[in-house]
Protein backbone atom coordinates (compact mmCIF):
# COMPACT_ATOMS: atom_id res chain seq x y z
CA UNK A 1 0.00 0.00 0.00
CA UNK A 2 1.12 3.42 -1.03
CA UNK A 3 2.13 5.45 2.11
CA UNK A 4 1.04 8.89 1.88
CA UNK A 5 3.21 11.78 4.25
CA UNK A 6 0.79 11.91 7.34
CA UNK A 7 1.53 15.68 7.61
CA UNK A 8 -0.40 16.05 4.05
CA UNK A 9 -2.71 13.66 5.06
CA UNK A 10 -3.53 15.88 7.97
CA UNK A 11 -3.93 18.86 6.62
CA UNK A 12 -6.56 17.65 3.96
CA UNK A 13 -8.47 15.96 6.99
CA UNK A 14 -8.18 19.20 8.48
CA UNK A 15 -9.20 20.88 5.83
CA UNK A 16 -12.30 18.51 4.73
CA UNK A 17 -13.57 18.82 9.09
CA UNK A 18 -13.36 23.04 8.50
CA UNK A 19 -15.80 22.31 5.64
CA UNK A 20 -18.33 19.93 7.31
CA UNK A 21 -18.12 22.12 10.41
CA UNK A 22 -19.20 25.58 7.89
CA UNK A 23 -21.84 23.53 5.89
CA UNK A 24 -23.09 22.32 9.39
CA UNK A 25 -23.19 25.66 11.05
CA UNK A 26 -25.19 27.18 7.67
CA UNK A 27 -27.22 24.51 7.86
CA UNK A 28 -28.65 25.01 11.37
CA UNK A 29 -28.62 28.63 11.03
CA UNK A 30 -30.80 28.50 7.44
CA UNK A 31 -33.18 26.02 9.18
CA UNK A 32 -33.21 28.57 12.21
CA UNK A 33 -33.75 31.74 9.54
CA UNK A 34 -36.70 29.75 8.00
CA UNK A 35 -37.99 29.09 11.18
CA UNK A 36 -38.22 32.90 12.50
CA UNK A 37 -39.71 33.63 8.95
CA UNK A 38 -42.35 31.23 9.92
CA UNK A 39 -43.29 32.60 13.11
CA UNK A 40 -43.26 35.93 11.43
CA UNK A 41 -45.65 34.82 8.93
CA UNK A 42 -48.02 34.05 11.74
CA UNK A 43 -47.63 37.62 13.17
CA UNK A 44 -48.49 38.36 9.68
CA UNK A 45 -51.80 35.99 9.95
CA UNK A 46 -52.43 37.60 13.26
CA UNK A 47 -52.52 41.16 12.07
CA UNK A 48 -54.82 40.31 9.29
CA UNK A 49 -57.33 38.82 11.66
CA UNK A 50 -57.37 41.50 13.65
CA UNK A 51 -58.03 43.89 10.84
CA UNK A 52 -61.17 41.83 10.10
CA UNK A 53 -61.77 42.09 14.25
CA UNK A 54 -62.10 45.83 13.72
CA UNK A 55 -63.85 46.07 10.28
CA UNK A 56 -66.59 43.48 12.20
CA UNK A 57 -67.31 45.94 14.77
CA UNK A 58 -67.38 43.11 17.13
CA UNK A 59 -65.52 44.09 20.43
CA UNK A 60 -65.12 41.35 22.10
CA UNK A 61 -63.65 39.81 18.78
CA UNK A 62 -61.41 42.72 18.54
CA UNK A 63 -59.46 42.26 22.31
CA UNK A 64 -59.44 38.23 21.47
CA UNK A 65 -57.33 39.03 17.98
CA UNK A 66 -55.34 41.70 19.60
CA UNK A 67 -54.28 39.60 22.69
CA UNK A 68 -53.48 36.85 19.92
CA UNK A 69 -51.12 39.19 17.84
CA UNK A 70 -49.32 40.41 21.13
CA UNK A 71 -48.69 36.44 21.79
CA UNK A 72 -47.46 35.85 18.78
CA UNK A 73 -45.33 39.17 18.63
CA UNK A 74 -43.94 37.82 21.76
CA UNK A 75 -43.11 34.77 20.41
CA UNK A 76 -41.49 36.01 17.07
CA UNK A 77 -39.13 38.17 19.77
CA UNK A 78 -38.14 35.34 21.89
CA UNK A 79 -37.45 33.84 18.12
CA UNK A 80 -35.10 36.62 16.66
CA UNK A 81 -33.20 36.75 20.67
CA UNK A 82 -33.02 32.94 19.84
CA UNK A 83 -32.10 33.06 16.61
CA UNK A 84 -29.38 36.23 17.45
CA UNK A 85 -27.97 33.11 20.13
CA UNK A 86 -27.47 30.64 17.50
CA UNK A 87 -25.84 33.09 15.23
CA UNK A 88 -23.49 34.09 18.30
CA UNK A 89 -22.81 30.91 19.29
CA UNK A 90 -18.77 29.85 18.87
CA UNK A 91 -18.18 26.98 17.19
CA UNK A 92 -17.71 25.10 20.50
CA UNK A 93 -20.87 25.88 22.20
CA UNK A 94 -23.72 23.70 22.59
CA UNK A 95 -26.19 25.13 19.99
CA UNK A 96 -29.01 23.04 21.87
CA UNK A 97 -30.42 25.64 23.95
CA UNK A 98 -30.74 28.47 21.01
CA UNK A 99 -32.20 25.71 18.86
CA UNK A 100 -34.61 24.26 22.13
CA UNK A 101 -35.81 28.04 22.55
CA UNK A 102 -36.77 28.51 18.46
CA UNK A 103 -38.40 25.26 18.49
CA UNK A 104 -40.33 26.76 21.78
CA UNK A 105 -41.05 29.94 20.36
CA UNK A 106 -42.59 28.32 17.07
CA UNK A 107 -44.96 26.53 19.40
CA UNK A 108 -45.94 29.40 21.26
CA UNK A 109 -46.53 31.26 18.13
CA UNK A 110 -48.61 28.26 16.71
CA UNK A 111 -51.07 28.06 20.37
CA UNK A 112 -50.86 31.67 20.32
CA UNK A 113 -52.85 31.80 16.74
CA UNK A 114 -54.54 28.86 17.07
CA UNK A 115 -54.80 27.36 20.43
CA UNK A 116 -56.12 28.15 23.97
CA UNK A 117 -54.17 31.37 24.91
CA UNK A 118 -52.36 32.08 27.26
CA UNK A 119 -53.11 34.83 29.17
CA UNK A 120 -49.73 35.35 31.12
CA UNK A 121 -47.64 35.22 27.94
CA UNK A 122 -49.47 38.55 26.40
CA UNK A 123 -48.77 40.04 29.87
CA UNK A 124 -45.32 39.38 30.27
CA UNK A 125 -44.74 40.90 26.12
CA UNK A 126 -46.42 43.70 27.06
CA UNK A 127 -44.43 44.48 30.50
CA UNK A 128 -41.54 44.12 28.52
CA UNK A 129 -42.21 46.30 25.75
CA UNK A 130 -43.44 49.19 28.47
CA UNK A 131 -47.08 49.49 26.41
CA UNK A 132 -49.79 47.09 25.96
CA UNK A 133 -51.97 47.17 22.63
CA UNK A 134 -54.43 44.83 23.57
CA UNK A 135 -56.03 47.34 25.53
CA UNK A 136 -55.83 49.85 23.04
CA UNK A 137 -57.34 47.46 20.49
CA UNK A 138 -59.96 47.14 22.66
CA UNK A 139 -60.95 50.80 22.78
CA UNK A 140 -59.20 52.13 25.56
CA UNK A 141 -57.27 54.42 23.44
CA UNK A 142 -54.17 54.02 21.74
CA UNK A 143 -52.36 56.63 23.56
CA UNK A 144 -51.75 55.04 26.73
CA UNK A 145 -48.57 53.71 25.00
CA UNK A 146 -45.38 55.28 27.14
CA UNK A 147 -43.12 56.60 25.44
CA UNK A 148 -45.11 57.62 22.30
CA UNK A 149 -46.18 60.79 22.99
CA UNK A 150 -49.75 59.55 24.05
CA UNK A 151 -53.43 61.34 23.01
CA UNK A 152 -55.69 59.83 21.00
CA UNK A 153 -54.43 60.61 17.39
CA UNK A 154 -51.15 59.61 16.44
CA UNK A 155 -50.22 60.54 12.60
CA UNK A 156 -47.55 58.80 12.52
CA UNK A 157 -46.73 55.39 13.86
CA UNK A 158 -42.87 55.38 14.26
CA UNK A 159 -40.65 52.15 12.88
CA UNK A 160 -41.36 48.76 14.34
CA UNK A 161 -37.87 48.16 16.39
CA UNK A 162 -38.91 44.74 17.42
CA UNK A 163 -38.49 44.01 13.66
CA UNK A 164 -34.73 44.62 13.89
CA UNK A 165 -32.60 41.39 14.58
CA UNK A 166 -30.42 42.95 17.06
CA UNK A 167 -27.18 41.30 18.42
CA UNK A 168 -28.64 41.83 21.98
CA UNK A 169 -31.38 42.61 24.21
CA UNK A 170 -29.29 45.38 25.91
CA UNK A 171 -28.64 47.06 22.46
CA UNK A 172 -32.19 47.18 21.57
CA UNK A 173 -33.43 48.52 24.71
CA UNK A 174 -30.78 51.03 24.07
CA UNK A 175 -32.25 51.82 20.68
CA UNK A 176 -35.72 51.96 21.52
CA UNK A 177 -34.97 54.27 24.73
CA UNK A 178 -32.63 56.66 21.95
CA UNK A 179 -35.73 56.53 19.89
CA UNK A 180 -38.00 56.95 22.46
CA UNK A 181 -36.39 60.09 23.58
CA UNK A 182 -36.63 61.58 19.58
CA UNK A 183 -40.16 60.67 19.51
CA UNK A 184 -40.96 62.46 23.14
CA UNK A 185 -39.31 65.30 21.53
CA UNK A 186 -40.98 65.54 18.24
CA UNK A 187 -44.52 67.05 17.37
CA UNK A 188 -45.85 64.05 17.77
CA UNK A 189 -44.23 63.78 21.34
CA UNK A 190 -45.09 64.91 24.57
CA UNK A 191 -48.45 63.64 25.97
CA UNK A 192 -50.72 65.18 23.48
CA UNK A 193 -50.00 64.68 19.63
CA UNK A 194 -50.47 68.03 17.24
CA UNK A 195 -50.55 71.46 19.96
CA UNK A 196 -49.55 70.10 23.17
CA UNK A 197 -45.95 69.62 23.83
CA UNK A 198 -42.95 68.40 21.45
CA UNK A 199 -40.92 71.20 19.36
CA UNK A 200 -42.99 70.96 16.57
CA UNK A 201 -45.45 72.58 17.98
CA UNK A 202 -43.72 75.96 19.08
CA UNK A 203 -43.48 79.10 17.25
CA UNK A 204 -40.52 79.59 15.20
CA UNK A 205 -40.03 83.22 16.21
CA UNK A 206 -40.53 85.11 19.60
CA UNK A 207 -42.96 87.23 17.57
CA UNK B 1 0.48 2.87 9.07
CA UNK B 2 -1.43 2.68 12.38
CA UNK B 3 -1.33 6.33 12.99
CA UNK B 4 -2.59 7.19 9.67
CA UNK B 5 -5.85 4.46 9.95
CA UNK B 6 -6.52 6.22 13.49
CA UNK B 7 -6.51 9.34 11.78
CA UNK B 8 -8.36 8.66 8.84
CA UNK B 9 -11.11 6.82 11.31
CA UNK B 10 -11.43 10.26 13.57
CA UNK B 11 -11.83 12.37 10.15
CA UNK B 12 -14.79 9.86 9.46
CA UNK B 13 -16.21 9.40 12.80
CA UNK B 14 -16.50 13.97 12.83
CA UNK B 15 -17.67 13.46 9.44
CA UNK B 16 -20.41 11.58 10.49
CA UNK B 17 -21.12 13.47 13.91
CA UNK B 18 -21.00 16.54 11.82
CA UNK B 19 -23.63 15.13 9.24
CA UNK B 20 -26.01 14.34 13.13
CA UNK B 21 -25.69 17.91 14.41
CA UNK B 22 -26.65 19.23 11.08
CA UNK B 23 -29.98 17.18 11.38
CA UNK B 24 -30.23 17.28 15.01
CA UNK B 25 -31.95 20.90 14.21
CA UNK B 26 -34.33 19.40 11.44
CA UNK B 27 -35.06 16.35 14.09
CA UNK B 28 -36.45 19.18 17.09
CA UNK B 29 -38.15 20.81 14.36
CA UNK B 30 -40.35 17.80 13.60
CA UNK B 31 -42.99 18.43 15.89
CA UNK B 32 -46.76 18.96 14.96
CA UNK B 33 -45.64 22.81 13.71
CA UNK B 34 -43.06 21.54 11.22
CA UNK B 35 -45.18 21.70 8.08
CA UNK B 36 -44.45 19.75 4.66
CA UNK B 37 -43.56 21.79 2.03
CA UNK B 38 -46.43 21.13 0.33
CA UNK B 39 -48.64 22.24 3.36
CA UNK B 40 -47.04 25.60 3.47
CA UNK B 41 -47.75 25.95 -0.24
CA UNK B 42 -51.55 25.16 0.74
CA UNK B 43 -51.63 27.92 3.13
CA UNK B 44 -50.08 30.65 0.78
CA UNK B 45 -52.72 29.47 -2.32
CA UNK B 46 -55.15 30.03 -0.33
CA UNK B 47 -54.66 32.87 1.52
CA UNK B 48 -53.09 34.12 -2.39
CA UNK B 49 -56.64 33.65 -3.73
CA UNK B 50 -58.13 34.87 -0.56
CA UNK B 51 -55.89 38.45 -1.55
CA UNK B 52 -57.06 38.05 -5.16
CA UNK B 53 -61.04 37.79 -3.81
CA UNK B 54 -60.55 40.79 -2.16
CA UNK B 55 -58.67 42.94 -5.08
CA UNK B 56 -61.89 41.94 -7.14
CA UNK B 57 -64.11 43.15 -4.53
CA UNK B 58 -61.97 46.54 -3.34
CA UNK B 59 -62.27 47.49 -7.49
CA UNK B 60 -66.12 47.86 -6.35
CA UNK B 61 -65.34 49.11 -3.31
CA UNK B 62 -63.13 52.06 -4.34
CA UNK B 63 -66.19 53.47 -6.59
CA UNK B 64 -67.80 54.25 -3.23
CA UNK B 65 -65.51 56.42 -1.61
CA UNK B 66 -65.97 60.08 -2.75
CA UNK B 67 -63.19 61.81 -4.19
CA UNK B 68 -62.98 64.78 -2.02
CA UNK B 69 -62.58 62.35 1.46
CA UNK B 70 -59.66 62.85 3.74
CA UNK B 71 -59.19 58.93 3.79
CA UNK B 72 -58.08 59.43 -0.69
CA UNK B 73 -54.98 60.25 -0.10
CA UNK B 74 -54.49 57.22 2.94
CA UNK B 75 -56.08 54.63 0.78
CA UNK B 76 -54.04 55.79 -2.45
CA UNK B 77 -50.95 54.84 0.39
CA UNK B 78 -52.60 51.37 1.08
CA UNK B 79 -53.44 50.23 -2.40
CA UNK B 80 -49.58 51.02 -3.55
CA UNK B 81 -48.42 48.83 -0.48
CA UNK B 82 -50.81 46.57 -1.69
CA UNK B 83 -49.40 46.66 -5.51
CA UNK B 84 -45.94 46.06 -4.57
CA UNK B 85 -46.74 42.91 -1.95
CA UNK B 86 -49.05 41.54 -4.64
CA UNK B 87 -46.21 41.15 -7.19
CA UNK B 88 -44.21 39.81 -4.65
CA UNK B 89 -46.56 36.69 -3.20
CA UNK B 90 -47.48 35.83 -6.92
CA UNK B 91 -43.90 35.33 -7.59
CA UNK B 92 -42.67 34.06 -4.47
CA UNK B 93 -45.76 31.37 -4.51
CA UNK B 94 -44.15 30.50 -7.97
CA UNK B 95 -40.77 30.33 -6.49
CA UNK B 96 -42.05 28.02 -3.80
CA UNK B 97 -43.87 25.75 -6.21
CA UNK B 98 -41.01 25.32 -8.89
CA UNK B 99 -38.28 24.52 -5.37
CA UNK B 100 -40.86 21.69 -4.20
CA UNK B 101 -40.68 20.67 -7.60
CA UNK B 102 -37.44 20.32 -7.35
CA UNK B 103 -37.31 18.39 -3.94
CA UNK B 104 -38.03 14.62 -5.38
CA UNK B 105 -35.49 14.98 -8.04
CA UNK B 106 -32.65 16.19 -6.11
CA UNK B 107 -29.63 14.35 -5.68
CA UNK B 108 -29.05 14.26 -2.40
CA UNK B 109 -30.85 14.09 1.00
CA UNK B 110 -29.58 17.37 1.71
CA UNK B 111 -30.03 19.05 -1.29
CA UNK B 112 -33.99 17.64 -1.30
CA UNK B 113 -34.07 19.40 2.50
CA UNK B 114 -32.25 22.64 0.94
CA UNK B 115 -35.11 22.53 -1.73
CA UNK B 116 -37.78 22.20 1.11
CA UNK B 117 -36.62 25.08 3.18
CA UNK B 118 -36.34 27.45 0.35
CA UNK B 119 -39.58 25.99 -0.98
CA UNK B 120 -41.22 27.08 2.43
CA UNK B 121 -39.29 30.07 3.06
CA UNK B 122 -40.61 31.00 -0.34
CA UNK B 123 -44.72 30.17 0.35
CA UNK B 124 -44.04 32.13 4.00
CA UNK B 125 -43.14 35.56 1.40
CA UNK B 126 -46.09 34.59 -0.53
CA UNK B 127 -48.34 34.03 2.82
CA UNK B 128 -47.40 37.37 4.12
CA UNK B 129 -47.56 39.11 1.32
CA UNK B 130 -51.32 38.36 0.38
CA UNK B 131 -52.00 39.17 4.08
CA UNK B 132 -50.75 42.66 3.55
CA UNK B 133 -53.05 42.84 0.82
CA UNK B 134 -55.88 41.44 2.55
CA UNK B 135 -55.46 44.38 5.30
CA UNK B 136 -54.80 47.01 2.54
CA UNK B 137 -58.09 46.24 1.56
CA UNK B 138 -59.81 45.41 4.35
CA UNK B 139 -59.17 49.31 5.14
CA UNK B 140 -60.78 49.89 1.83
CA UNK B 141 -63.53 48.39 3.00
CA UNK B 142 -63.56 50.03 6.38
CA UNK B 143 -63.38 53.49 4.54
CA UNK B 144 -66.16 52.58 1.74
CA UNK B 145 -68.58 51.91 4.47
CA UNK B 146 -68.04 54.29 6.57
CA UNK B 147 -66.61 52.53 9.74
CA UNK B 148 -64.14 54.83 10.71
CA UNK B 149 -63.87 53.52 13.85
CA UNK B 150 -62.47 50.51 12.50
CA UNK B 151 -59.63 52.33 10.91
CA UNK B 152 -57.26 52.76 13.78
CA UNK B 153 -56.69 49.23 14.37
CA UNK B 154 -56.48 48.15 10.90
CA UNK B 155 -53.89 51.10 10.38
CA UNK B 156 -51.95 49.49 13.45
CA UNK B 157 -52.54 45.85 11.67
CA UNK B 158 -51.44 46.93 8.41
CA UNK B 159 -48.32 48.64 10.16
CA UNK B 160 -47.65 45.48 11.68
CA UNK B 161 -48.94 43.04 8.62
CA UNK B 162 -45.65 45.50 6.45
CA UNK B 163 -43.35 44.48 9.59
CA UNK B 164 -44.01 40.75 9.37
CA UNK B 165 -43.98 40.88 5.89
CA UNK B 166 -40.26 42.50 5.42
CA UNK B 167 -38.96 40.57 8.53
CA UNK B 168 -39.99 37.06 6.24
CA UNK B 169 -38.42 38.38 3.37
CA UNK B 170 -34.80 39.39 5.03
CA UNK B 171 -35.30 35.58 6.73
CA UNK B 172 -36.09 34.37 2.95
CA UNK B 173 -32.83 36.03 1.96
CA UNK B 174 -30.92 34.90 4.60
CA UNK B 175 -32.05 31.55 3.97
CA UNK B 176 -31.04 31.51 0.42
CA UNK B 177 -27.70 33.13 1.31
CA UNK B 178 -26.68 30.55 3.73
CA UNK B 179 -27.44 27.57 1.63
CA UNK B 180 -25.87 29.17 -1.23
CA UNK B 181 -22.86 29.49 1.08
CA UNK B 182 -22.95 25.68 1.85
CA UNK B 183 -22.35 25.26 -1.68
CA UNK B 184 -19.59 27.77 -1.72
CA UNK B 185 -17.08 25.94 0.16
Amino acid sequence: MKKYPLHKLSMVILAACMVTCAQVRAADLAGASGAVAEIAALSGQAAVNLAMAALSGDVVLIAEAAKRADAVDAALVEAVDAYAALEGAAPNDDAGLPAEALVAAQQKAYDALYGTLPDKVAESFRARRGEGRGGARGGEGRGGRAGRGGGSREAYDPPNLEGVPWKSEGLRSFYQDLFGDFWNASAFGSGGGFGSGGFGDQVATPE
Amino acid sequence: MKIQSGVVMSAVVAVLLGGFEASAYAEKNAGPMASTAQATIDVASVAVNEARSAIENGKQLIGQIPANSELIHEVKEMLGAAAVNWAVAVEALEGAKASADKVASAATPNVAEDYQLLSKVNAYVAWSGANVVKTALIFVEAAANNKTEALDIIRMAMHDSLAASAKVRFNCELVKTLIAEKYAN
